[in-house]
């Protein structure tokens, strides 16, 4: 039976289902009124699904089938050039120490990743001519506040 | 409104507000042609009672779908009323902008800036010029 | 391809930019690379940074090492998911845009209030958009913010604040680490837009959110705080508390370290600030047959219709961050949430006692809290012969706290780990040999 694909996650759920199991507990189950006073607790807990594994999956992979997307075909813009991105990145981007490393990790433990922004640094004043470039802001639009060279 | 209109009692103003001038006071508001270029307006947001306007400056903002414009003061004086209604049902402005789409009332500072806006034949000619 | 354009070569295309401003050389970019090569090189770079699995990480300050479940990755790295564009076609885009408002109404839910917008980039600058819509609805240009938000949002909010001509004054911490209300209420005077709190603070405390909002909201300011999403399963909603917007930093919910790369910020608000909210808003409507559907709205904040006059310069958002987030917190459910939260609150309070080192913040705390320790440097010393990393140095950014340390307890943390760190700090304090 297809679902209905309209139906948000939060439609879906269904009193009692679950995907995720907590670990064992391995320290003393201390009562949590004696850990957070009352002033500072939730009332009832948070409106979020409850919904199993299955359902989670099925319903995102639903939604992801009414989705253009540029593995599928091309989109004729220049404001946001959509170029293919070689699958290479997804694997490096995803190994352990790239993927597992803290942001504030002491500099003598990530030499790795500080060498990689060198690199990509050094490639982009190469490329144009700029005595330095600057990591800062996620997109180009906000990079036009503090501007490269 | 479906059709163009321009009552002749009313005076207009080069941004497409018109003003219905009795008195010392006058009612303002958007003319049909601006609310046809709008489109659909969503939300007016008004300028409070007691704010001073000035002569073709800005004094509050109407939002359609697609665009945001500012509303243009065709007189100068001091804001008595703002029109309630709006809030709930903004498209008055697009249904009746002459009448139950009025945007703001005012106590005008100087009648005489009144001779100095178009009439509904001046305001059309305008228009047609494509202004 | 040049015949069936029409057009005779390459240069041909670039006729019309004028000689003047063109490059006339070859990039200075090496050569590509075979991709086994290139793979090669670029993991050999990862192989020499010290990562969460080569080490017990007690390391927290903002970011955090929790588990996220490869249901996440599985859907993520779906094409339709990972490489659509915007959608601002909203016919081609329903999956992503329904995406959103789930994310949205995730958000809501955790904080309380009843509007989000779809993400920002991350935790800080989102503080720094509250100051922004703070002086757009009061026109005021002073914003107060504790010492108990994070450094990185205090740094960024003056940056932007400096922009936007505005001052920021900060208010200091008592001796419990907690906000100081009687400091911040005399900080705050009428041209104050807005006063920034967090939730836990940075060293982990709860605050006493409502007494703080209230003394804020007296004189008119709004009263802003920013929230890790996590601890709120157990925490009272800010929206509850007084607390006119909250924002914060998402990477716990469902998204990697990633050394600080990619993640999201979410933003929420009471409803009247609607229309000065930055970033995307997805909303629900229907389409000609009727049927639901969804779309981008209110997009006359946005620059590319409102330009100087739009809330924010952000035009998108961390839509496939955001995605991993709902993702998440679909995964941990209505009572997950609050089982893991409570699983962090047992371990940290197991580990205040087991460390038996003098608290900085001796109150209650979620999953961080802050301890002295009499030789900083020792400590590292032995932590690290051990695989253990210890967690935060607070002395950078907090003079106040030369000697203090930072540890966070994740649900990843378990008894042992607690247990060996515990033991490592006891041998550092007697100077000998673990």
């Amino acid at each position: 039976m297809t679902p209905d694909p309209s139906a948000t996650i939060f439609e879906r759920s269904r009193e009692g289902r679950r995907a995720f199991v907590p670990p064992a507990p391995d320290v003393p189950e201390v009562p949590i009124d004696e850990l957070l006073p009352a002033s500072a607790r939730r009332g009832r807990p948070a409106e979020l699904p409850e919904v199993s594994e299955p359902e989670i999956v099925r319903h995102y992979n639903t939604l992801s089938k009414m989705n253009f997307d540029l593995d599928t075909g091309f989109y004729p813009l220049g404001s946001c050039t959509m170029k293919h991105n070689p699958k290479l990145h997804e694997r490096l981007a995803a190994l352990p120490g790239h993927a597992r490393l803290h942001p504030l990790q002491d500099p003598a433990y990530a030499q790795g990743a500080l060498e990689l922004m060198w690199l990509l640094e050094r490639a982009l004043w190469r490329s144009r001519g700029c005595p330095m470039s600057r990591f800062s802001q996620a997109r180009a639009r906000t990079a036009s506040w503090p501007a490269c060279c | 409104m479906a059709e163009a209109s321009y009552p002749d009692d009313l005076r207009y103003h080069p941004e497409h507000d018109w003003a219905r001038v009795e008195g010392d006071q006058a009612t303002f508001g958007i003319t049909w042609y601006a609310q046809d270029a709008l489109g659909e307006v969503v939300f007016f947001d008004p300028p409070e009672v007691g704010t001073q306007v000035t002569k073709d400056g800005a004094y509050a903002e109407v939002e359609s779908v697609k665009a945001v414009s500012d509303v243009f003061a065709p007189l100068s004086g001091e804001v008595l009323e703002v029109n309630d209604d709006l809030e709930e049902t903004p498209e008055k402005i697009n249904k009746d902008p002459y009448g139950e789409g009025w945007l703001v009332k005012v106590r005008l500072s100087d009648s005489a800036e009144a001779d100095s806006l178009m009439d509904a034949t001046a305001y059309q000619d305008l228009l047609r010029s494509g202004s | 391809m040049l015949d069936a354009i029409g057009v005779g070569s390459l240069e041909d295309l670039f006729a019309e930019i004028p000689e003047g401003v063109r490059l006339g050389r070859e990039l200075d970019l090496p050569e590509g690379r075979a991709e086994q090569e290139v793979y090669e090189e670029l993991a050999s770079l990862a192989a020499r940074n010290g990562h969460c699995d080569d080490e017990v990480s007690f390391l927290g300050a903002g970011m955090y090492d929790h588990y996220v479940p490869a249901l996440v990755d599985s859907i993520v790295q779906r094409s339709e998911f990972l490489t659509p564009y915007t959608p601002y076609q909203p016919e081609i885009s329903q999956g992503g845009l329904q995406v959103m408002f789930e994310f949205q109404t995730a958000i809501s839910e955790l904080t309380g209030l009843p509007i989000s917008n779809a993400s920002v980039y991350e935790g800080p600058s989102a503080v720094a958009a509250a100051g922004y819509l703070a002086k757009l609805e009061t026109g005021r240009t002073k914003l107060v913010a504790s010492r108990g938000v994070h450094p990185h949002s205090r740094a960024a909010l003056r940056t932007h604040a400096a922009g936007y001509r505005m001052a920021v004054e900060e208010v200091p911490l008592t001796a419990e680490g907690a906000t100081d209300a009687a400091a911040l209420a005399s900080e705050i005077d009428d041209d104050t837009a807005a006063v920034f709190l967090q939730q836990p603070n940075f060293l982990g405390t709860v605050e006493e959110l409502g007494e703080l909002a209230e003394a804020a909201g007296g004189k008119g300011a709004l009263v802003v705080c920013a929230a890790d999403p996590l601890p709120l399963g157990v925490l009272k909603p800010p929206g509850e508390q007084g607390v006119d917007i909250c924002v914060g930093e998402g990477q716990t919910l469902g998204n990697r370290l990633d050394f600080g790369g990619p993640s999201f910020g979410f933003f929420a608000a009471q409803e009247r600030f609607i229309r000065k909210l930055p970033g995307r808003i997805a909303g629900e409507t229907r389409d000609v047959d009727g049927k639901r559907g969804f779309v981008l709205t209110l997009q006359t904040r946005e620059q590319h219709i409102r330009r100087e006059k739009a809330t924010h310069n952000i035009c998108t958002s961390q839509a496939l961050n955001a995605l991993a987030g709902v993702i998440y917190l679909s995964w941990l459910g209505k009572r997950g949430l609050v089982e893991i939260a409570e699983l962090m609150l047992r371990r940290t309070h197991y580990a205040r006692q087991a460390l038996g080192l003098e608290a900085i913040n001796p109150g209650p705390v979620v999953r961080e809290f802050a301890v002295r320790v009499p030789d900083l440097d020792a400590l590292f010393e032995r932590a690290r012969a051990e695989q253990i990393n210890p967690g935060y140095r607070l002395g950078s950014d907090y003079p106040e706290y030369e000697d203090g340390l930072l540890i966070a307890i994740t649900e990843r943390r378990t008894r042992a780990d607690i247990d060996r760190l515990a033991t490592v700090a006891a041998a550092a304090r007697e100077g000998v040999a673990a």
